[in-house]
């Protein structure tokens, strides 16, 4: 099995092999350290995991975004666009690629059991909606570069018409501001993430 | 960065030109410290040392050669200190130098180094108690954290003693590594304890694709399944993985820059499958705050013969998808990849007078510079390594002259085959300057450099929500809004179509309409509404009416007889999985196999593919993936996008259009209706299920059946034998069509008219080959003969005299990537329709004799099917490989033997004209694809099997194509003055072979 394990001498090796080893490697230009006196174990920690973007914000402010019945003008053609509907990003028989919304999803009151939030719908968005963002790169991000149309290709075409539309703000926002690099996607943090102005709230959150 | 500042008066910083002849003339010497040499800015890097005896090329995915090592240097300068960290695991246990070291990437933090290792199973080193090395390349890992860059710490991260590791890269948030193997965790196959690994799609080496593990080496899990190789993974700033990918489908062979996500979701070209040159390897981004930030720099080169050494280009991925195909109408209309040295570098094969680069790394420092392996341009007269600077206009022209035959040039003093003694060198794109860096010591490269630096940590990519449903059956979703969304190739386009494809009422292909995305690139699209409006007569207009999909079927690697068994194709074998309908708005929606590298046909009405897909595609279990059509801009919005998919036109069932959802297109709205639309079925079968003919004026496109056999009219069907699960082989399948009895007493039997060799002969009688006569018939074009001197008209070729050849009645090579059975004078002779054949097949096939019987009305609509379907997969002979009668055999012949007997002999030999050959994407015509098949690219293991593939019969070693063909006069083809068989029967070279064969005989 692949696994890390300590490298020992080989017990076998004969004094004239290893001075022609250390002779090739003089050669070579071999440097010093010796491999055959490693430790038993070597410690090699994980690194940091990435930065989480907040549940919280997104379960208030984002998620009602993708359910909202939002009037998009595309080429012209003015239509009523949702992006969790049934011919887009729906999770189930949707078209949208990777990005997958449980409509009926509902907001999660009690956050204090990160095992049990991790396993509602409303999870299930955040986890695919952050799917396709780079964490603190809003500009790198699928999320709000597909319904831009910003040197990408989106399907169901152009959503917002430029990034000052209030719910790309809102998104963009939302990317923008990860939370602590040693705190999870539940951090209260997330609490004092700035909340939608009047305006985002009425165009991006209609009822 | 500050200036440069040297001593002993010895010049550091060469431009290119300059390079060319200073560096050829020495002075550029190793790093063993001449003075103090300090340039500010100087960063630790390491490298890999490689001995020059080794052959890379794009296609070897592990080369290797005894010598090579992985070098630490302190500082990028020639007089820093240089430690050689692997030597003691590359030496054999006589402490001979007999390993090899590659592929170094750094860690985030800087402090570690990962690298791939092959080290000898003799050399004493042991992992409790067991021997480190195991004679395969393997991951290691190299920790300088306590021991700094001398004495640092090992790691052996994988412990294959039956596999390759190699090219592996940091994964960020420690979450381990990616890198490429030919473990094949999932396209190998085991059958009754036995082990196939997939080759190659030249039939050489084991597959090489990306896998991930976790940081203890755990977890191994295959992430992509290409055909061929994926090599040189890294890890983007957003956390996508990036590679480079051996596009090689059929005619097809270059390598273009993919990515992907760690999980194998979203596997996607980022550039290069139609730009110009050929293979595009080591890519990787510029600094993300630099200057070139969302570039990538890679070198370009052809698929053999440079080393691996190319020009260096700065790729400009954000803006472009391909060169001079701009994201959006804001962006310059001319762009997406250019040189980065003023001097240009030769990305093909043949002398490059200013050198070729190879393996470039960006530093993300701030000073935008790129580490890269540089050799000048050199070659050998009598011998003796000169540089080109040094050769006489004469001998330049010679060695640049295409028309000088091989025989010819081997005579030349003069030789383009000095060593690739690659060097480091620090190349400042702003100022143009080269500075040098390590030079290796005599019969050695130095390449794969990296800088020991620590460089912000890409961003950490989740696994993408999957289907747990579809993943638990491995099968995906692939799903296309639609196909009539193409790009400027216009491979769903009107280009595809010929004037027998237009609909009633149909003055075009495809009804056309400005494009309403303000920032869509092309002057028209598809009019989809119109298309999809039964009451429009664009209705009927839809000339894309079905889906094929296929997947490819490896060969095994040890195998015999494999290209008799395959055929005279460049195509390897496939297998059809089955058809579904497109819609009129051109969107399809199927259910395929996870992992499994597929590709999509679209169909004409008739079955007949439309074009050639010509590279994989896969999904992971459970993954949905949508593409916006076919060969679309990759960039913009969907011609079929929310609005368009909302726009219902009345003449639409209300059945249909009541159960709309907003933004579905009519593929996704015909599964929320029918779900067993999703399901890919085994026939073509369609039911117009949209139009509305209760409405006035409303016709609704006529019903498809077209089944092997069980049609409505028993005299549709097969009257011979129907391929089982998709696979079809010629022999047993299409063969019998050619020889069946039709008409009355049999008075319109094929075989009657055709049995003349001199015109067409169609009989099933076994040929020299050991496939039927009607087979060679088909596919190979008769050769040209010259009216005057009545001898065969040939060709160099590469350099080789070759028999030129009229086109065959079968087109297994088609340009442009159209549709095989649309491109060949058979497919048109039998539907009796005119559509894609070249004018020069038409010449050549005119089509049946005044008085012959109507051929358009001679096959029933399966025999029709059967055949267009044996054309578009390539004219294979066999399919399924293993099928009874295949000439396919696990080999018992010994691969070591082959090395220390055979292998010479073929490198010397048969090597210089058996090589890879590429095509450009940017130009891609038939002509330029037809090389050989048997393909010795200078690795043992692929030589090795690829020989096998040339062998038959073990017990009658001279009838074997491998022994009888360089042993007949002419070889090469064109050949028509050689006297001398380049491997006389009776030779020391052919008994050689020849008792290697014999081996096998038991």
């Amino acid at each position: 099995m692949p696994i890390a394990m300590p490298i020992s001498a080989g017990r076998t090796r004969s004094a004239l092999a290893a001075a022609a080893l250390a002779a090739a490697a003089g050669v070579a230009g071999c440097g010093g350290g010796n491999p055959l006196a490693n430790p038993d174990q070597i410690q090699n920690p994980p690194g940091q995991t990435g930065q989480k973007l907040s549940f919280r914000y997104y379960q208030q402010y984002i998620n009602p975004i993708f359910l909202a019945r939002l009037q998009v003008n595309q080429g012209g053609a003015t239509t009523v666009a949702t992006c969790a509907s049934g011919g887009c990003h729906e999770t189930i028989n949707g078209t949208g690629g990777a990005l997958r919304i449980v409509q009926s999803a509902q907001p999660v009151a009690d956050l204090s059991d990160p095992v049990a939030v991790r396993a509602s719908d409303m999870y299930k968005n955040f986890y695919s909606s952050e799917g396709a963002t780079v964490v603190g790169a809003s500009a790198q991000s699928r999320l709000l570069n597909k319904p831009l149309v910003r040197g990408i290709l989106h399907g169901g075409g152009v959503i917002f018409d430029s990034p000052d539309h209030p719910c790309a703000k809102l998104i963009d926002y939302w990317i923008s501001n990860p939370m602590p690099a040693t705190q999870d996607e539940f951090s209260t943090v997330g609490d004092s993430l700035v909340p939608p102005t009047a305006e985002q709230l009425q165009t991006c959150h209609p009822q | 960065m500050k200036k440069l500042s040297h001593t002993h008066g010895r010049t550091a910083t060469f431009g290119l030109a300059a390079m060319a002849v200073l560096l050829a003339a020495g002075c550029s010497g190793s790093g063993s410290g001449e003075g103090s040499v300090t340039v500010a800015g100087d960063v630790p890097l390491a490298y890999a040392m490689r001995s020059t005896a080794m052959t890379m090329n794009p296609t070897n995915g592990s080369p290797s050669a005894p010598g090579g090592d992985l070098i630490i240097r302190e500082k990028s300068s020639p007089s820093a200190p240089e430690h050689n960290i692997t030597s003691r695991f590359t030496r054999d246990a006589a402490g001979v130098p007999n390993g090899d070291a590659s592929d170094p990437e750094v860690s985030y933090d800087g402090k570690k180094l990962v690298f791939s290792m092959k080290c000898p199973a003799t050399n004493p080193a042991t992992i409790d108690g067991v021997p480190a090395c195991t004679g395969r390349w393997n991951i290691w890992e190299y920790d300088m954290s306590t021991g700094g860059y001398a004495a640092g710490t090992f790691r052996r991260i994988t412990a294959s003693t039956t596999d390759d590791d190699v090219d592996p890269a940091y994964l960020p948030g420690g979450r381990g590594f990616v890198f490429t193997s030919n473990r094949q965790s999932k396209s190998k196959t085991v059958i009754n304890g036995t082990t196939y690994y997939a080759l190659d799609e030249y039939e050489r080496e084991r597959v090489l694709n990306l896998h991930t593990m976790d940081n203890d080496g755990g977890a191994i899990t295959q992430i992509s399944v290409n055909a061929s190789h994926d090599r040189n993974p890294v890890v983007r700033p957003n956390g996508d993985i990036m590679f480079s990918r051996w596009e090689h489908v059929g005619m097809r062979n270059r390598f273009a820059v993919f990515r992907v996500k760690p999980d194998g979701t979203d596997m996607f070209v980022l550039y290069g499958a139609h730009s110009p040159g050929n293979s595009f390897l080591h890519p990787r981004d510029m600094d993300p705050k630099g200057k070139y930030a969302g570039s990538l720099s890679s070198d370009l080169m052809a698929l053999s013969r440079t080393q691996e050494g190319g020009s260096l280009m700065l790729i400009d991925a954000a803006n472009y998808s391909e060169q001079n195909t701009p994201a959006t109408k804001t962006v310059a209309a001319v762009g997406g990849q250019v040189e980065v040295t003023d001097k240009a570098l030769n990305q093909s094969r043949g002398l490059s007078q200013y050198g070729r680069i190879s393996s470039p790394y960006p530093l993300w420092d701030g000073t935008d510079r790129v580490l890269v392996a540089y050799r000048p341009c050199e070659v050998t007269r009598n011998g003796v390594v000169i540089p080109c600077a040094n050769l006489t206009p004469e001998e330049r022209a010679r060695l640049e002259d295409e028309t000088v035959s091989r025989a010819e040039r081997a005579t030349d003093a003069v030789q383009d085959n000095a060593p690739a003694a690659y060097a480091i060198y620090m190349f400042d794109p702003a100022k143009q300057t080269f500075l040098g860096v390590a030079s290796p010591p005599p019969g050695f490269m130095y390449t794969d450099p990296i800088a020991l630096q620590p460089r912000e940590e890409p961003k950490v990519k989740e696994p993408t929500s999957v289907d747990a449903t579809l993943a638990a059956q491995n099968l995906g979703v692939l799903e296309v809004r639609s196909v009539y969304d193409t790009d400027g190739l216009q491979r769903m386009g009107e280009t595809v179509l010929a004037a027998a494809d237009l609909g009633p009422n149909c003055p075009v292909g495809i009804p056309q309409t400005a494009p309403r995305d303000a920032n869509d690139t092309r002057s028209t699209v598809a009019d989809l509404a119109r298309m999809k409006d039964p009451a429009d007569a664009a209705y009927g207009c839809s000339p894309a009416r079905f889906v094929r999909a296929i997947r490819a079927v490896a060969p095994a690697a040890g195998s015999t007889g494999m290209r008799q068994a395959i055929g005279e194709t460049d195509f390897e074998p496939q297998q059809i999985l089955g058809y579904a309908p497109v819609q009129p708005d051109g969107s399809f929606k199927l259910q395929v196999p996870a992992d499994t590298p597929l590709a999509l046909v679209i169909t004409d009405a008739k079955g007949r593919g439309l074009q050639t897909h010509l590279n994989w595609i896969q999904v992971r279990p459970g993954e949905r993936r949508t593409c916006d059509g076919c060969h679309s801009p990759r960039r913009g919005a969907s011609i079929n996008d929310a609005a368009m998919a909302d726009t219902l036109p009345v003449a639409l069932k209300a059945s249909m259009t009541s159960q709309h959802e907003s933004g579905q297109v009519m593929s996704s709205l015909a599964a929320k209706v029918f779900p067993d639309t999703l399901t890919l079925k085994p026939d073509l079968l369609f039911t117009d299920i949209w139009a509305d003919t209760a409405r006035s004026g409303v016709v609704a496109k006529s019903d498809i059946k077209v089944k092997y056999t069980g049609n409505d009219n028993p005299a549709d069907d097969l009257q011979t034998a129907a391929p089982t699960n998709g696979l079809i082989n010629y022999k047993d399948h299409i063969a019998p069509i050619w020889t069946r009895s039709r008409g009355t007493n049999g008075a319109n039997t094929c075989t009657n008219c055709h049995a003349d060799p001199a015109k067409l002969d169609l009989r099933a009688t076994v040929t020299g080959t050991g496939r039927v006569q009607s087979y060679e018939e088909l596919v190979l074009g008769d050769p040209l003969i010259d009216p005057v001197t009545g001898l065969p008209v040939t060709r160099l070729d590469d350099g080789e005299p070759m028999i030129v050849r009229a086109p065959a009645l079968v087109e297994t090579d088609a340009g442009n990537a159209q549709g095989l059975a649309r491109a060949s004078r058979l497919g048109e002779i039998l539907w009796g329709e005119t559509l894609k054949a070249s004018a020069a097949a038409l010449a050549e096939h005119p089509g049946p004799t005044a008085g012959a019987p109507n051929h358009a009305t001679m096959l029933t609509r399966a025999e029709l099917r059967l055949v267009t379907e044996w054309m578009d997969l390539g004219g294979q002979y066999y399919n399924d490989l293993g099928a009874n009668g295949s000439p396919v055999q696990l080999s018992t012949l010994s691969q070591t033997t082959f090395e220390t007997t055979v292998y010479p002999i073929l490198q010397a030999n048969c090597a210089i004209c058996h090589q890879p050959t590429g095509n450009a994407g940017a130009t891609q015509t038939a002509s330029t694809f037809v090389k050989n098949r048997f393909v010795l690219a200078g690795s043992v293991e692929g030589d090795f099997n690829v020989t096998l593939t040339m062998i038959n019969d073990v017990c009658n070693a001279a009838s074997n194509p491998l022994l009888m063909r360089p042993s007949t006069i002419p070889h090469p083809s064109g050949a028509t003055t050689q006297a001398t068989a380049v491997l006389p029967a009776g030779s020391a070279n052919y008994t050689t072979i020849s008792n290697w064969i014999a081996t096998g005989c038991r």
